[in-house]
């Protein structure tokens, strides 16, 4: 484990999570950024689309189930853009099938909610990995 | 050193030489001869090319510009081993002008070279001459008749002189007349061995004989024929093969020619080796010398064995055809090879009743008759450059002035090489078969003008002018009887003068009234053979007869076979004359087929009348057939059809031609003509009568139905010869049978369908009339006759009162309504209601119509609905179960996750250095939030399962919505569904079981969400909002912009099972009302403007001094669905 002040801002790998839970919203970003990466939250697809950290970002952790956009239609619509961000998906409900589609479409991980953080990590690395 | 070469041994050698007959031994012979003369070396002979070849030395030729050395004899004495008569080597070839033999050759003069050791140019081997001791050199040419033959050349070892040089000149001379001679004697043997090969080779027999007559050869084709060797038949020996009849003669006339020398040409048999004779021509020449003396006879015989027996046969023919000429009673002539008749026999001559000198060569020509004439001719010259047989048809003039035709036929003779020597003719009189080939056309172009119905007048026209060709110069007419049998009128005759006819016509019919009136009133032939002297002639025509060439007359009555006259055929001539029996005949013939033609006439109009009755007695019937009201028809015995009345074409629209035979089954309904067919060829073969419905097509193409009989009519012998027929429109009463039918099905459907039999009693009488659907409902079997006993048996025991007064007051004839159970044979128990009015009154009683209904199953269902309300509630309760349970997963999932999160972030917050401990707290204080966040979603699950009576408490509509939204809000959004809440802030509390009001409100959302869920086109929009309503009330509203429902549907939306879902129970909304209902309140729906439906109810606000809390227990549970 790094220490906190190990990387600057700008050094750090960017990753943006998006989920519709305000709790998720506020405790998620913490986490990652005491694992030493930078963090911003949205929440909604729309809402991580229109700003400007779509091209910054490394990692995108995704919940599911949203209003409007879920994270499915989120990652075709990135697939869509031409961008590859590397997502790892987390969600409440067991659901094989939205799994199964979730690495169809290109998932790098999928947790189910609740996880621990070094699933989390474990995760976050991978998606991290060139290839 | 003497003379070396001597005037006398080379003359004698000369005249030696000269005797010799062979080139080659003369040549040697010289030049053995010189080189034997003393000093003579070496002597040799240089011929032109031509001297070598045998064949040819006859033709030699100037053109040789070389010479060829041919013989050449000599001594050698220095020079051992050389053969100096070897022909081959240097010299054998000399050029002309090469060397002292070519000087020679070509110059023809001779030369000497006296020392050849002086003249050393002359030499071409010095050598060869020094060693063999060479002097001088002689060269001649051979001279014959100004042709040079060669060059003869002598080498002496002595030297030549002038002397010795020319006597050399004349031996050269002389021994170029022996080689001359020697060649022209080889010549004659050459070509004496080839006539030899020639004549033995030759297929013809040749001999030859000398001068005396004896015959000294005969080729083996001779000697092979005769079966004779040639010693046997030399000499004299042939004439034993010559036939005994023709020696003699052949002898004398040999021995004439050999005494005069004129050539042989004569005929003579000569026996072939099997003893056969055969006939050859013999014929010799003879070879003579320069003087005239014969030397040889040259002979040839030639088998003409087949040309004599051409001979001989034609000779015997002509022999007997002059014979048959004069025998047979026929017509001949012949003709030249180039048409000139030459000949023609004494009958021709008899028959044309002239001279030959008047007919021969081509003046024939004059007989023909001028219409033939050119034809003839013509064919004639044809035949003459074809060779083709000729043959002819002509009229010929006979002596008597009459033309009859003949027919001619000429066919050429030709010899043995094919050329025509004679052409011979004969000609037949055909009169007789041109007359009745004429009078068969006649009849069969009368006959064929009466088959085309040309009229009477064409068809005798015709006949008249037929016959005036063939009896020209007659000319005919033909007159008709009127039908009255007194007079006779013009009919035909093409030729005769009008004015004549006109004037004769009508003619009486009577005896002396002219030529016709006579004939027709005596009915026989009346002839006149000049009309200026004939008594029966009419005195007032016999000037106007004889102004139109009207001399002679005869007439033919016309008569039918029952001796009717119809007329008569006349002839009229020009000239006085009787007519031939030719010409009789041939006007008896004509005057039957004018009897057919008028017959055939006369039976035609009576057919003609006869078929106008005919037609007007059956357009009178038609008119009557057409009358009838009906179709009538009329079909043969096998079905198909013959006629049909005007009606039935009218109506179908199909013409005769068209409905003729079986063409009228296309008026008939597809469906309806297979059975029509069946019954109809049933009817056929049992020859019964019958009669079938169908539908006939008419003519606008509507179908109708008809009933169609048909009879039998039968002749005498009881065949059936005709099938008559009507076809009545039977549809009006077809179309109300059916419609009678189809109302009392309709009914009888009616019935059953509302469970209602009905029935017409006559009570008093016990007889009733029921309906099929109330023998259903009592499980009576139909064929039984109901009684009021047996009805009264059914009925449950608890109604029979009730039943016994129902009949009694019916009896007394009031209307009566009725309700009471019945148990039927099965054991069922029928509920029944019914009523029977009194419709009249027979006899006094009163007749009843009523009906009744079982209300069994209404009732039944009255009982089981409400059974089913509380059942379904508990039901449905089940099968959400399984559907909230990802829902509740969620909601439970989310605050543990944050929790999680949380403590994770809290801990390594702590585990930092140094610690962020406000960032511990921070986290620590969301973890708590979170966890009392799941523990209210486990409390609301509990409360909405927890088996709950229905409790009447205050409490806020907005709260309960926002807890209904918070539990379903996956739901939706797994539904893609964007929910709005518009919860109004100050709206009042209400009273009412919280959890049922819940249940409303997530039906509501549930109902709502569904009917998006095939929307894809616009966002799947759902607002939900509370407000305050009108009358104290508190109003929540769900619309969504779903499928929505139609107006239709809008009043059944609340009643049990009702759903337009596919996978619905249909019972949500029917609870939903239930329960609002039970608040006191109201819900309804109404359709969007837009898309979509929006569902609202409106429950009272909670009033002052109610009681707090209520418990009902008449309620059941409380209940979700997905309906």
């Amino acid at each position: 484990m790094e220490p906190r002040q190990g990387k600057s801002a700008m050094e750090r790998p960017l990753l943006s999570v998006v989920d519709d839970d305000e709790s998720v919203r506020e405790s998620l970003p913490d986490l990652l950024r005491e694992f030493g990466f930078a963090a911003q939250a949205f929440s909604s697809g729309q809402d991580f689309l229109s700003s400007e950290y779509v091209e910054e970002t490394r990692c995108l952790i995704l919940d599911i189930a949203m209003p409007g956009m879920t994270g499915l239609d989120l990652q075709q619509e990135l697939k869509r853009r031409g961008q590859k961000i590397p997502i790892v998906f987390i969600t409440g409900q067991k659901d094989e099938g939205i799994r199964k589609q979730a690495f169809k479409q290109g998932a790098v991980k999928f947790l189910y909610k609740p996880f621990s953080d070094t699933a989390l990590l474990d995760a976050v690395n991978a998606a991290l990995q060139p290839n | 050193m003497g003379t070396s070469l001597a005037a006398e041994p080379l003359l004698a050698l000369a005249v030696t030489v000269t005797s010799e007959q062979h080139v080659e031994s003369v040549l040697q012979r010289i030049v053995q001869g010189l080189a034997s003369q003393p000093g003579v070396a070496l002597a040799r002979i240089w011929l032109r090319p031509s001297a070598d070849l045998p064949d040819s030395w006859h033709t030699v030729s100037d053109s040789s510009d070389y010479l060829c050395l041919v013989a050449s004899a000599g001594t050698p004495i220095n020079s051992p081993g050389e053969d100096w008569c070897f022909l081959q080597g240097q010299f054998a070839r000399m050029p002309f002008n090469v060397g002292k033999v070519g000087q020679v050759a070509a110059s023809r003069n001779p030369i000497l070279v006296k020392d050849l050791a002086a003249q050393n140019d002359w030499v071409v081997r010095p050598e060869w001459a020094k060693r063999e001791g060479i002097r001088s050199f002689a060269g001649h040419p051979l001279i014959f008749r100004d042709k040079l033959l060669g060059v003869i050349g002598v080498f002496s070892r002595e030297p030549l002189g002038q002397q010795e040089f020319t006597w050399l000149g004349l031996f050269a001379n002389q021994a170029a007349v022996a080689i001359a001679n020697a060649r022209a004697e080889e010549a004659v043997q050459s070509s004496e061995r080839n006539r030899a090969a020639i004549i033995n080779t030759i297929p013809t027999t040749a001999w030859t004989a000398r001068p005396d007559g004896y015959c000294d050869f005969l080729n083996q084709v001779w000697l092979d024929y005769a079966g004779m060797t040639a010693e046997k038949a030399q000499g004299w020996g042939w004439s034993e093969a010559i036939h005994p009849d023709d020696r003699k003669k052949l002898v004398e006339e040999w021995q004439s020619c050999l005494a005069s020398g004129n050539p042989v040409d004569t005929e003579a048999r000569i026996r072939h080796f099997d003893g056969c004779y055969r006939w050859f021509l013999i014929r010799a020449n003879p070879l003579r010398d320069e003087s005239g003396n014969i030397l040889k006879w040259y002979g040839t015989c030639v088998d003409i064995e087949d040309r004599k027996k051409a001979e001989e046969a034609l000779q015997s023919s002509e022999r007997n055809l002059s014979l048959i000429i004069n025998a047979i009673p026929a017509l001949i002539h012949t003709a030249r090879p180039d048409g000139y008749l030459d000949y023609f026999n004494q009958r021709w001559l008899e028959y044309l009743g002239c001279s030959l000198s008047d007919v021969e060569g081509w003046k024939w020509t004059t007989w023909i008759h001028p219409d033939e004439l050119q034809g003839i001719v013509d064919k004639w010259r044809a035949c003459l450059a074809s060779g083709e047989i000729f043959e002819y048809e002509t009229r010929v003039r006979r002596g008597d002035g009459q033309y009859r035709w003949m027919f001619h036929r000429k066919v050429p003779l030709r010899d043995e090489h094919g050329n025509i020597v004679r052409w011979y003719g004969t000609s037949l009189d055909i009169e007789d078969r041109k007359r009745a080939e004429w009078l068969r056309a006649a009849e069969m172009r009368t006959l064929q003008m009466i088959a085309d119905n040309a009229s009477l007048t064409d068809i005798l026209n015709h006949l008249c002018q037929s016959i005036d060709l063939l009896v020209s110069p007659w000319i005919t007419t033909i007159l008709l009887m009127d039908p009255d049998g007194t007079s006779l009128r013009p009919a035909a005759g093409p030729r005769v003068p009008e004015e004549w006819v006109r004037a004769i016509t009508p003619l009486p019919v009577a005896a002396g009234t002219g030529l016709c009136g006579t004939a027709a009133f005596l009915k026989t032939r009346v002839i006149v053979p000049d009309v200026a002297a004939e008594p029966i002639w009419l005195e007032t025509h016999r000037g106007l007869a004889l102004k139109n060439a009207i001399r002679a007359g005869w007439s033919q009555p016309i008569l039918t076979q029952d001796n009717q006259v119809l007329g008569t055929l006349a002839a009229y001539s020009a000239e006085s004359r009787l007519p031939t029996d030719e010409d009789v005949a041939l006007i008896e013939a004509a005057g039957r087929v004018a009897l057919i033609a008028i017959e055939r006439q006369r039976s035609q109009e009576a057919l003609r009348n006869a078929l106008d009755q005919i037609q007007k007695s059956e357009s009178r019937l038609r008119r009557v057939i057409d009358a009838i009201p009906a179709l009538a028809w009329c079909n043969l015995p096998d079905g198909s059809n013959e006629f049909l009345n005007k009606r039935w074409h009218e109506y179908t629209g199909l013409s005769p031609e068209q409905s003729y035979g079986w063409g009228w089954q296309a008026a008939f309904h597809p469906d309806d003509l297979p059975p029509l067919m069946e019954k109809w060829l049933r009817m056929l073969t049992s020859e019964e009568s019958d009669e079938i419905e169908a539908r006939l097509r008419r003519h606008d193409g509507v179908y109708r139905w008809f009933l169609i009989r048909a009879e039998p009519f039968r002749d005498e012998s009881g065949e059936i010869v005709r099938w008559y027929g009507t076809s009545t429109d039977i549809d009006d009463r077809k179309r109300a049978e059916a419609q009678v039918e189809q109302a009392y099905l309709r009914l009888s459907e009616a019935q059953r369908l509302s469970k209602t039999g009905s029935f017409i009693t006559d009570l008093l009488a016990d007889d009733h009339n029921w309906s099929e659907e109330a023998f259903r409902i009592f499980e009576f079997d139909p064929a039984t006759k109901v009684t009021v006993q047996m009805v009264r048996d059914t009925i449950h025991p608890e109604d029979l009162p009730s039943f016994d007064a129902v009949i009694a007051r019916a009896m007394a004839g009031q209307d009566v309504d009725f309700v009471f159970r019945i148990v039927t044979s099965r054991g069922a128990v029928k509920h029944i209601r019914g009523m029977a009015r009194v419709m009249e009154q027979i006899a006094g009683r009163p007749l009843f119509i009523g009906a009744f209904q079982d209300v069994t199953e209404s009732k039944l269902a009255e009982e089981a609905l409400n059974k089913a309300r509380s059942e379904l509630a508990g039901v449905a309760r089940v099968t959400t179960l399984t559907a909230l349970t990802a829902s509740i997963a969620h909601e439970v999932n989310q605050p543990l996750s944050g929790i999680m999160t949380n403590a994770s972030t809290c801990l390594r917050m702590l585990d930092g250095y140094p610690p962020n401990v406000d960032g511990a707290r921070e986290t620590v204080r969301r973890t708590l939030r979170d966890g009392k966040r799941a523990s209210d979603v486990i409390s609301r699950l509990r409360a909405l399962f927890s088996k709950k009576e229905f409790t009447l408490e205050p409490l806020d509509l907005n709260e309960a919505t926002r807890e209904v939204i918070a539990l379903s809000l996956s739901d939706l959004q797994r539904n893609r569904v964007i929910l709005r809440s518009e919860l109004a802030d100050d709206l009042p509390p209400v009273t009412g079981d919280r959890v049922q009001l819940q249940q409303v409100i997530l039906n509501l959302l549930r109902n709502a969400s569904d009917a998006m869920s095939t929307v894809d086109d616009r966002p799947r929009d759902l607002l939900v909002r509370t407000e305050p309503d009108e009358d104290d009330r508190v109003r929540l509203t769900v619309k969504d912009v779903g499928v929505g429902f139609t107006p239709e549907a809008a009043a059944k939306l609340f009643q049990a099972f009702y759903t337009t879902k596919n996978n619905g129970m249909g019972i949500g909304l029917h609870v939903s009302h239930s329960i609002i209902e039970g608040h006191h309140g109201r819900l309804w729906a109404t359709a969007n403007d837009g898309p979509g439906a929006t569902f609202s109810f409106a429950i009272p606000c909670r009033r002052e001094g109610m009681a707090d809390t209520e418990t009902r227990a008449d309620w059941p549970g409380p209940g979700t669905n997905a309906a």
